[in-house]
């Protein structure tokens, strides 16, 4: 096919080449913090609704219940999500307001693990609403021009895995290895009130043999600007960091899925992997994840996956598959039920 | 815009009584008086006599006083000192990504203390900022209820306000539930 076509096809067929050339979603959702994808948890019924009975009560007679509805919800909108959270268990007329917040709501239904993540985290109450609705409707990882299919939980930033995975800026780092680095006391560290992630259990590792988190982790790029600044540590203390105390699976602690929410055609996507990629068999971690417009532009450019489009007969004939698509047995069990909900 | 003609802005409260913008004391000290341009940076921090003003140009306010027919004069005068400490700050972009990424905890200090009133007072401010159209002002206002929310457990929010509990014991259960599942490990 010379590019005419595949350009002309890609306007036609849009949404089957879709179907037949990208679709299995990458294995770093293995790694990161586990989504809750029961689709039975009640609680997420409830997360963006408000009750069934109507309010008995209004918001009491003081200033935030004669507050015009406007500016009550003004009022939420300056709230950190945890103190949104515990609001919302106030009174069935609180949750009846909140529920209104339409960025709460939309982070509700489509960005329930990043809410959730930063409540684990014990990092609620250092953003708001905003701050985790504002990468819901970005597509982009915050530090590179791919999509993004992650959350990292301590800058409530959207990321790529592989930014996730390369980039200093999302090095993190137990306290404790820190102040053992930087030879500093532990006390002094902990007097700079870092910003610091609960880790939550999960595996965070494809081997069979589960990691154990340390407890707590803080972005090294946090302490070392609170430390530099204070000048309690130098300057070659960074490298010392870089090459001793980047252990890789710490980062996928401080990290959820995270769909992106389209705004234009009201459907959150979570990012999907090219097959004309894809890898002959076994989990490869540097799979890439791909919105719909994404998907259809590396379409473009990408010859296997042509070829599966050609060989599949305009989406209609038997799926073509490469010659040895690799069997995703739990990865497609694990998904499959995830996105269900 | 010609500055001799306008000699000053006169805003009516709905009380009757007739202020005069831009009359605060470090402006008018000894031999000191407000020039005209910085009557209009006071009382243009609202969007609502921006416009007015605009639209009656200045030949049409002459020393007729404007009435305001929703605020009193207290809450007049005090939305006016705001405005006058705040006359020089840069217009706010009218971009509302801009502001959404913006920090809750950043009060400024003169605001902080601008803000300690009874409840009754910042009630009154927060109206009048949305009717007069001073976004920062109304801002400062929202953020400093949500300050009387932040940190607060449900209950103490209850009697902070005086809201009534009127849950059911199942959805109390279902809150429990819902606290489990966000301080789950």
């Amino acid at each position: 096919m010379n590019n005419e076509d595949v350009l002309a096809d890609v306007e036609k067929h849009a949404n089957a080449i879709i179907r037949v050339c990208s679709g299995y979603q990458p294995a770093y959702g293995l790694l990161v913090i586990r989504p809750d994808f029961s689709c039975l948890n009640p609680v997420h019924a409830t997360l963006d609704s408000a009750f069934d009975t109507p309010p008995t009560a209004e918001l009491g007679t003081y200033i935030l219940g004669r507050l015009p509805a406007e500016l009550k919800l003004m009022v939420l909108r300056e709230l950190d999500i945890l103190s949104f959270f515990r609001f919302r268990h106030v009174s069935r007329r609180a949750r009846e307001l909140s529920t209104g917040l339409w960025e709460y709501n939309l982070v509700a239904k489509h960005g329930r693990e990043g809410l959730r993540g930063l409540l684990r985290a014990g990092l609620a109450h250092r953003f708001t609403i905003c701050d985790l609705y504002q990468p819901l409707i970005t597509e982009k990882c915050s530090t590179c021009d791919a999509f993004g299919g992650l959350l990292f939980l301590l800058t409530a930033e959207r990321c790529c895995f592989t930014c996730l995975q390369s980039k200093a800026h999302y090095h993190v780092i137990s306290p404790r290895i820190y102040a053992m680095l930087s030879v500093i006391h532990p006390a002094r560290l902990n007097r700079k009130s870092i910003p610091s992630l609960r880790t939550v259990s999960g595996r965070y590792t494809l081997t069979t043999t589960p990691v154990n988190p340390p407890k707590r982790l803080i972005l090294a790029e946090h302490a070392t600007q609170a430390l530099l600044a204070a000048k309690v540590i130098k300057e070659d203390v960074i490298q010392v960091l870089r090459s001793q105390g980047d252990e890789q699976r710490q980062r996928y602690m401080a990290t959820t899925l995270y769909p992106w929410y389209n705004l234009k055609n009201a459907r959150p996507e979570y990012g999907a992997g090219c097959r004309g990629c894809q890898p002959p068999r076994g989990l490869y971690l540097d799979d890439q994840a791909f919105s719909a417009r994404g998907f259809l532009s590396h379409f473009s450019q990408c010859a296997e996956a042509q070829r599966l489009w050609a060989e599949s007969e305009g989406g209609t004939g038997p799926l073509g598959k490469p010659e040895c698509a690799r069997p995703y047995s739990f990865h497609s069990f694990f998904f499959s039920n995830w996105l269900a909900i | 815009m010609s500055d001799a003609k306008l000699q000053k802005i006169l805003l009516q409260s709905n009380d009757g009584v007739t202020i005069d913008v831009g009359k605060s004391p470090p402006l008018d000290i000894g031999f000191w008086r407000t020039p005209p341009s910085l009557y209009r940076a006071v009382a243009e921090r609202s969007v609502l006599i921006r416009n007015m003003l605009e639209d009656l140009g200045d030949e049409g306010i002459g020393n007729q006083a404007i009435p305001i027919p929703n605020v009193n004069e207290a809450v007049l005068k005090k939305v006016i000192e705001w405005c006058d400490h705040h006359r020089n700050d840069p217009v706010q972009p009218a971009d509302e990504e801009a502001d959404t990424r913006k920090k809750t905890t950043d009060i400024e200090e003169w605001d902080q203390k601008f803000m300690q009133v009874d409840q009754e007072m910042l009630f009154e401010v927060i109206l009048a900022a949305n009717y007069l159209d001073i976004k920062p002002l109304l801002d400062v206002g929202c953020k400093t209820v949500a300050n009387m929310i932040k940190g607060k457990s449900p209950e103490e929010i209850r009697k902070t306000f005086n809201i009534t509990n009127d849950f059911t014991p199942e959805e109390e259960e279902h809150i429990r539930r819902e606290n489990e599942w966000a301080e789950d490990r």
